[in-house]
C-alpha cells in the first residue's frame, strides 16, 4: 500500500512539473477595442406592458481582454483551446430607441472553445495570417443601467453624481 | 436580444479582427428594470495577422 501511494504522489508531482513548463507555451492573451450593436424588445412603459417596442443600443466603443489556453495543439499551425474574453462597452445608449428607456454601459463574458489555424494558433506557427472559429456561452449584462427617459447629457451627469 | 460585436484585438505580436454574434432571446423582458445576467450561445470568427515579432 505504501508503494502504491508513493507511486501516485510521484506521478502527480511529475505531471505538475510538466504542466508548469508547458502552460506558458500554450497560454495566449489578447486585448483591444470593439464595437457592438444590441437589438432587444422592450415595453414602452411599465404601465403598458402589452405594448412592445424595440430597444436598439450600441456601444460606441468597448474594451475587451481575452485569455486562451490551448488544450490540444494538433500541429504547429492548428490548435483547439478554451478561452474567456470579458468585455465592457463604454456606452450602450438608447440613441436609436423608440421606447422610453435608455441604458448605459454593457458587459459580457464569453466562454468559448476555439479552433485556431495559422498565425496565433501556437507559438511555433510561422504563418503570417490566421483564422479562428469559436463557440460557447456568453453571460451578458446589457445594459448595466437604465434610465426612465432618453439618455442625454443631463441624465448622464445626474447618473454620475 | 441580439448582440453583434466587431472588435480589434492585439496579442503580443498579432492583430486580430473578430466578428461575434450572440444568440440571446428575451422577448418579454421589461427593460425598465435591469434583469441582470442573461446567458446566451455565442459564435465568433476571427482573422489574425502578424504585426511584429
Amino acid at each position: 500500500m505504501r508503494i502504491h501511494l508513493f507511486t501516485f504522489l510521484f506521478l502527480i508531482v511529475s505531471l505538475g512539473q510538466i504542466q508548469a513548463q508547458s502552460f506558458k507555451d500554450k497560454f495566449f492573451r489578447t486585448h483591444g477595442v470593439q464595437f457592438d450593436a444590441t437589438l432587444m424588445p422592450s415595453y414602452l412603459t411599465e404601465s403598458t406592458p402589452q405594448r412592445v417596442a424595440q430597444y436598439i443600443g450600441g456601444s460606441l466603443i468597448g474594451y475587451h481582454y481575452g485569455l486562451r489556453y490551448n488544450i490540444v495543439e494538433l500541429s504547429d499551425n492548428q490548435s483547439i483551446g478554451i478561452g474567456i474574453d470579458p468585455n465592457v462597452g463604454i456606452l450602450s445608449a438608447g440613441v436609436f430607441s423608440i421606447s422610453e428607456t435608455s441604458g448605459l454601459l454593457s458587459a459580457s463574458i464569453p466562454i468559448e472553445f476555439s479552433f485556431t489555424t495559422g498565425a496565433g494558433s501556437t507559438y511555433n506557427s510561422s504563418a503570417n495570417n490566421g483564422f479562428s472559429i469559436r463557440g460557447g456561452i456568453d453571460l451578458n449584462f446589457v445594459p448595466l443601467f437604465f434610465f426612465d427617459s432618453e439618455l442625454n447629457l443631463k441624465n448622464f451627469i445626474l447618473f454620475l453624481i | 436580444m441580439t448582440l453583434g460585436y466587431y472588435g480589434f484585438g492585439e496579442t503580443a505580436s498579432l492583430f486580430e479582427m473578430f466578428l461575434r454574434y450572440n444568440f440571446a432571446k428575451n422577448v418579454n423582458s421589461d427593460l425598465s428594470k435591469n434583469e441582470g445576467l442573461l446567458p446566451a450561445i455565442v459564435l465568433t470568427i476571427g482573422f489574425s495577422t502578424v504585426i511584429g515579432y
